[in-house]
């Protein structure tokens, strides 16, 4: 291989690295979005249990007389 | 050729570094918050349901199968109260949970003590067609 295809090589190299790392990151904030946005369903649904839970409870001490 | 066909290979070669997935950390939150929605969907149901049961009111079945008015403003109400302070909590802590951290004690702990709560609720609770129904929901 001469010198002129050695450099062609460790070019087309180069180029598939950078291609590759730029899919890698991709797919890794992909990963991380959907993720997040589990996370974020996860604590909408928790938040809506707290607050029934509230109202619920303080139905409860109604019904005992408590309240 | 032989030349080419080798740079061509090297160039063909791509280097994909697999990055352990982002989302297990959060598996383990996920599985505690469907733990936390449906254990509070059984106590409001059972809550539902024992108000229908209450001697007196229409819903109510016959003397004997019906919730004494005593029984439900002295023993379930109170009990039920409690459950759903604990069911609040194990929301908030869950919620609170920081992702890829060990399961925080208290999660365990207040679902022992809901538990406990249901099973008390549920023997106050004379037997009823609703009852029934009610047991036979919370089971499946």
């Amino acid at each position: 291989m001469g010198f002129e295809g050695l450099t062609a090589l460790l070019q087309w190299i180069g180029l598939f690295q950078a291609i590759a790392s730029k899919g890698t990151a991709a797919w890794t904030n992909i990963k991380k979005a959907l993720a997040d946005n589990g996370i974020e369903a996860d604590t909408s649904a928790l938040d809506a249990v707290a607050v029934d839970a509230d109202r619920r409870r303080a139905i409860a001490e109604h019904e005992a007389g408590q309240a | 050729m032989k030349q080419r066909i080798l740079a061509g290979m090297a160039a063909l070669i791509v280097m994909i570094a697999l990055v352990s997935a982002a989302g297990c950390a959060a598996k383990q939150r996920h599985i505690a918050t469907v733990s936390v929605v449906a254990g509070h969907q059984a106590l409001a149901l059972i809550q539902d349901t024992e108000m229908l049961l209450v001697c007196g009111k229409s819903t109510a079945p016959a003397a004997g199968q019906c919730v004494p008015q005593d029984v439900h403003q002295n023993e379930i109400s109170p009990k039920l109260a409690a459950a759903f302070q604990y069911d609040a909590s194990i929301a908030r802590t869950v919620r609170d949970w920081p992702v890829g951290t060990p399961p925080p004690a208290t999660i365990g702990e207040l679902m022992g003590k809901i538990n406990a709560i249901i099973q008390d609720v549920l023997r106050h609770m004379p037997e009823s067609a609703l009852k029934t129904k009610l047991v036979f929901q919370l089971g499946s």
